[in-house]
């Protein structure tokens, strides 16, 4: 089949030397952006794409995306061992892991966390690899009106990450769009919001925006609240028993297809992903009372989930230019920034690219299983670096990631501006997720809208005549109304006080 | 939080009409096709009804962000006037010397070390950000006037 021969030569590149550093480089810092409180994987990967402009683009790819799903990994180890999510994927984690963690199993339940993430991870490849090019292929005959289409379906999105209120999800993608209308109009060239200033022509850089919103103003939060070192459990033993084992691998199983599955739908957000696996579980479960006391279905199921996304939301991104979730937004924005285009020509244009990017992930999710279970003690001791030492590196680091971008010292400022307006944003419950989609996605949309109107001459028939076009809009209706389905039970669950708003 | 709420709508507001007014200097339409100033009208008016919006409907819940006391307040301004200021001294000293400086004084600030101590990390994390992104990846750091 010709899937496995493009796979083979994707791993013969990944294979070699310099790729599995960069996968290595990858995972240890995506591992290691999941452990530490205070950097998600979202500002990790908006810090380190101006250094990998400097690279190889299919290095820096392997590495960035390997810091994405090294992450997931990471997040789960803060979440059992000081019931602190590092990331909002790891609060139903949490909840049983934490308590497996008091009563002296944290090992067993560290070991669970990797071995349902790898094991998710790897099979959320395979599905990666067998659904994303029919998709591509599929997507070849896109022209503007299908682009238009596929990006309002992107942007019906931000319903599902607008958290508690609509109205502020709104606001923040709306002006998301506002801030990527700024600079030169990208048809007719003349300037838009610039007010004469020589700096704003060539508009403001995503990486500034993104930096200030999740790195500078996370950093803002935790002075604020005297954030000081962690308490951690005692780890005794690391490895899981055969009963554990045993209890895990359904769990296991159910968990990676049903992140897989829901990782592909634009608007499906991961905390509810590993809420509905977490759910599923207990309904199975034959001691569903059990559930939240430290039963390890309850860490093996979502951690699987969890992990399935991440391979899921890569079928979107890869073949439709569609990210899903907001680390993906900001990995699309890597992709362009590196000259690569995701959508349905990357797999005919860049073949290699991807293929050797789709192997590395084979590559990596060994590697995450490698360095999280012998290593889990060293791990938890990073945990416990001080927050006054980790927030001034974060904002030196800021510096450094947003001057590369352009070279520019506009683009530093920019980025404070943005970390004022995220802490803001934050104390008045506007998520800050909508922006970065509508940022990214905001010119593309434009584009697609004007061109399809300029070769209709007007006609707004051209949406509907189209087969392809309807069809992707019919998918951006049926996406909000599934984004609107999910609020109301993400509602319930805040509701009853088991997710807390800034969790969803 | 409905106060803030509401301050926040009408601040929406204001900035949504602000954003349609300058768009109608913009072309909108011809024959047809979306001008320059449409999406961003667009943009504009929504933003004013969502401005509305928030503004007659303020949410009920209670904000899980309150806002700080004045002891953390102030700790939140000077770390963002820090930071402004470590903005200016960077294409002055360059960013190892700048980040030296500022990386110490948040440290002794925040984390009660003695300055020695303070200085010592400081220094410490500069060069080595210097070292893996400089000197190992060849990410551009400015130089300031030692260029």
């Amino acid at each position: 089949m010709e899937v496995f021969t493009q796979l083979g030569a994707g791993f013969e590149t990944a294979l070699q030397p310099t790729f599995l550093l960069y996968a290595l480089i990858g995972v240890f810092l995506g591992t290691l952006v999941g452990v530490l409180p205070g950097i998600g994987p979202t500002a990790g990967i908006a810090l380190l794409i101006p250094v990998s402009t400097g690279l190889d683009p299919i290095a820096a790819l392997i590495m960035l995306a390997g810091i994405y799903y090294g992450s997931m990994y990471g997040g789960s180890t803060t979440a059992i061992l000081i019931n602190t999510p590092g990331e909002a994927a790891s609060v139903v984690t949490a909840m049983d892991g934490y308590q497996m963690a008091r009563q002296g199993r944290a090992g067993s339940a560290l070991s669970i966390a990797a071995i349902g993430s790898f094991v998710a991870g790897t099979l959320g490849v395979v599905g990666l690899m067998f659904l994303a090019p029919p998709l591509a292929r599929a997507a070849l005959s896109f022209g503007p009106p299908e682009y238009f289409a596929l990006m309002l379906l992107g942007l019906t999105i931000v319903i599902s990450l607008a958290g508690k209120s609509l109205a502020k999800g709104l606001i923040s993608a709306v002006a998301g769009l506002l801030i990527s209308l700024i600079g030169l109009d990208p048809i007719y060239g003349s300037p838009r919001f610039t007010f004469d200033t020589l700096s704003l022509l060539g508009g403001i850089d995503f990486i500034s925006v993104v930096v200030g919103l999740f790195a500078i103003s996370e950093v803002l939060m935790g002075v604020e609240a005297r954030s000081a070192s962690y308490v951690t459990n005692r780890l005794q033993g690391i490895w899981p028993t055969r009963d554990d084992l045993r209890r895990s691998t359904k769990p296991i199983l159910r968990g990676s297809a049903l992140g897989f599955f829901l990782g592909i739908l634009p608007g499906s957000s991961s905390a509810v992903t590993s809420f509905l696996s977490y759910d599923l579980e207990k309904k199975l479960s034959k001691y569903p009372q059990k559930f939240g006391t430290g039963v390890i279905e309850g860490v093996a199921g979502p951690e699987a989930a969890n992990n399935g996304a991440t391979s899921g939301g890569m079928v979107p991104l890869l073949t439709l230019g569609i990210p899903p979730s907001a680390p993906l937004a900001v990995l699309l924005g890597a992709f362009l920034v590196l000259g690569v285009r995701p959508g349905p020509l990357l797999f005919t244009d860049q073949a290699d690219l991807v293929w050797t990017l789709i192997a590395s992930m084979y590559i990596g999710n060994v590697m995450l299983l490698v360095l999280n279970l012998p290593l889990v003690g060293m791990w938890a001791k990073l945990a416990k670096i001080p927050f006054p030492v980790l927030g001034p590196t974060v904002l030196a680091l800021s510096v450094i990631g947003t001057f590369g971008v352009r070279n520019s010292m506009f683009d530093v400022w920019m980025a404070l501006v943005f970390g004022v307006v995220g802490y803001l944003m934050h104390k008045v419950g506007i998520p800050g997720v909508p922006l970065v989609l509508a940022l990214i996605l905001g010119p593309m949309f434009e584009a697609a809208l004007r061109q399809s109107l300029t070769l209709s001459r007007g006609s707004l028939d051209i949406f509907v005549e189209r087969p392809m076009t309807l069809g992707l809009l019919i998918l951006a209706a049926g996406s909000i109304a599934f984004s609107l389905h999910s609020r109301l039970k993400e509602g319930r669950l805040i509701n009853s006080g088991v997710l807390g708003a800034e969790d969803v | 939080m409905q106060r803030a709420d509401r301050i926040t709508g009408i601040i929406t507001l204001l900035l949504g009409a602000w954003v349609a007014l300058l768009s109608t200097d913009m072309q909108l339409l011809s024959d047809g096709v979306p001008g320059p100033g449409l999406l961003p009208l667009i943009c504009g008016v929504v933003f004013v009804g969502l401005g509305l919006a928030l503004l007659l409907k303020p949410t009920e819940a209670v904000t899980p962000a309150p806002w700080p006391k004045p002891q953390d307040g102030g700790r939140v301004l000077g770390t963002m006037a820090s930071m402004a200021i470590f903005t200016l001294l960077v294409p002055i000293l360059g960013f190892p010397v700048s980040a030296a400086l500022f990386l110490s004084a948040m440290i002794w600030w925040w984390a009660d070390y003695s300055p020695w101590l303070a200085a010592l990390f400081g220094v410490v994390l500069a060069l080595t950000m210097m070292l893996v992104f400089q000197v190992l990846l060849n990410a551009p750091l400015p130089e300031g006037l030692w260029q």
